[in-house]
């Protein structure tokens, strides 16, 4: 493909900005940058924006947003993949009259345009699409090395006026960092894990093998036993460790696709009818609450 | 208020065949209402339900699938008061912006709509793109990542969860929100209420009667179904026996 002529960048996040300052360089001439949080430019881009006022939801400025792609003709908008960078992405999608490809686990020059890769139905088939002469990007972490960093002098700034959406109350939260996706070891937990008490166990056995621990989606999401952070899945982490202790997890494709790169899986489930013992490489059928102290124990006695 | 809820109809993905070529067979599929928007219906059925002058009306498109009976049923008997689906064979294969535009263009039909809710993905591609789009191109306020929405005097206040903080915005109408998966725990459709979804108006209309086209604007290139990774199974029982291998297997690691 030839390279697009200009290339709006929309990143939320620091490293975001610079990963995707050299995914633009990449796949484009021009760079102009939005940053969405706190200014700062990369090597290759020539013009930042920043938000005037960054006390007021990213929401309010989706009209200033379009007007910016409109104005200045952006054919390719590679955008942060969180949850502002998807809005943003829609809504330049929405001016461009392009599709957004999004949560790709591959991007390349194609033919004609960017070619990406995902996951879809659950992590059953992948994906590949192209995009046309105009593009919009939802681009994941660590997909591309991060550009070197230049200061943002003097970004032009973004009004969020003539927006309906006012924002009044903006609370930070504290965000538990993981290792999982670089662990050598994980321990995950399903819905077989119904409690702090059950959650205990899997905490201990999980130091006891010296791997970090994850979840699947509706532990986080429905049980809210661990933070949405942990959870893995096709539409959560993805995780490659040496083995991965699949702890009271049935083997749902939406979560397996997650894990599926493990080196090795140990199962245990009290049901033997359980999907992930289609899939693991050693499977145990019992109460893992019965199960794990017999396991640390007779491991502690060597 | 005037109410609109969409929602995609999605295969099973363990009733998905395979072709010889890893294709999907969609022929003998189950199909369902999309997991992450019966959310959205749950939160536009609570809203709706606040005051007997509201209305909800759920939305989706589609091809042949979307004039089962059954789901149909399934979807009105969880709130809304009547359905609308534009149909197309196109529409089957349908990239999230050639879905949003067609959306876009039914809620315009629809009119004097207040407001549209969406899940925050679909349940088959989960691009978790047509909510903001159609509130683009209708240009309305529009948000994603809503985990509560409550009316609020002339617009909906709009708790946002994000990944390093949390919002709480007046969103003033019409809007477009798109809540996400932990917002609520959907309803379940009694036999009564699947009964009386029986009754509830539903309209089907071609696409051909919309400007919008159905054609999807990124390429498809391929399709596949994903190899799994190959394992051994080896399973046990939790007696000595089990145990004893279990322990010696995590011995090798």
């Amino acid at each position: 493909m030839n390279k697009f002529n200009k290339c709006l960048i929309i990143a939320q996040s620091r490293l975001a900005a610079l990963e995707l300052g050299s995914a633009g360089k990449e796949f484009a001439q021009e760079l102009s940058l939005v940053c969405l949080g706190a200014p700062v430019s990369a090597e290759g881009v020539d013009k930042v924006y920043a938000l005037a006022d960054r006390e007021q939801s990213v929401t309010a400025y989706s009209t200033a947003i379009a007007a910016l792609i409109k104005e200045q003709g952006y054919q390719l908008v590679l955008a942060e993949q969180c949850r502002n960078g998807r809005l943003m992405a829609g809504i330049a999608a929405a001016v461009l009259g392009v599709g957004v490809q999004t949560d790709a686990f591959q991007i390349s020059a194609g033919e004609k345009g960017i070619v990406t890769k995902k996951l879809s139905y659950g992590g059953f088939a992948a994906l590949t699409e192209e995009s046309g002469s105009c593009g919009v990007i939802c681009v994941g972490a660590g997909m591309f090395p991060a550009a070197e960093e230049k200061e943002a002098s003097e970004p032009e700034l973004l009004s969020p006026l003539s927006s309906g959406i006012s924002t009044l109350e903006r609370k930070e939260k504290l965000v538990q960092r993981t290792n999982l996706a670089a662990a050598r070891r994980v321990v995950g937990v399903g819905r077989g894990v119904k409690d702090a008490e059950s959650l205990a166990l899997a905490e201990k056995f999980a130091s006891a093998m010296e791997a970090e621990l994850g979840c699947t989606r509706p532990v986080a999401e429905e049980d809210h036993l661990l933070p949405t952070s942990r959870y893995i899945g096709v539409s959560g982490v993805t995780v490659r460790p040496e083995v991965y202790f699949a702890l009271g997890i049935s083997g749902q494709i939406q979560h397996t696709a997650g894990c599926d790169q493990a080196g090795l899986i140990f199962a245990v489930n009290k049901d033997e009818h359980a999907p992930i013992f289609k899939g693991c490489d050693f499977g145990i059928v019992g109460d893992l609450n019965k199960l794990l102290p017999k396991l640390m124990e007779a491991l502690a006695n060597k | 208020m005037k109410y609109v809820v969409c929602y995609k109809l999605v295969p099973n993905e363990s009733s998905i065949g395979v072709g010889g070529d890893k294709s999907l067979d969609f022929g003998g599929c189950e199909w369902e209402i999309g997991q992450y928007d019966l959310r959205a219906v749950e939160t536009a059925a609570k809203l709706t339900e606040a005051s007997p002058e509201n209305v909800l009306i759920a939305l989706t498109v589609g091809d042949a699938v979307v004039e089962n009976s059954k789901l149909k049923k399934s979807i009105l008997a969880r709130g809304p008061q009547e359905l609308l689906a534009v149909k197309s064979e196109k529409l089957a294969n349908a990239d999230s912006l050639a879905t949003a535009q067609v959306l876009a263009e039914a809620i315009k039909k629809i009119g004097d709509v207040d407001a549209v809710f969406f899940g925050e993905g679909s349940g088959d591609l989960y691009s978790q793109q047509v909510g903001n789009m159609t509130g683009a191109l209708l240009g309305w306020n529009t948000v994603n990542a809503a985990s509560r929405v409550e009316a609020d005097g002339d617009g909906l206040l709009v708790e946002r969860n994000l990944e390093d903080c949390t919002e709480v915005l007046k969103v003033s109408l019409p809007a477009a929100v798109s809540v996400t998966s932990d917002s609520c725990v959907p309803r379940l459709a009694s036999m009564k209420e699947i009964l009386k979804a029986g009754k509830k108006p539903s309209t089907i209309e071609p696409l051909e009667g919309y400007q919008a086209d159905g054609d999807r604007k990124v390429s498809q290139l391929s399709l596949k179904v994903v190899d799994k990774t190959a394992r051994k199974c080896q399973i046990v029982s939790d007696d000595e026996e089990g145990l004893a291998a279990a322990v010696a297997w995590l011995r090798k690691l």
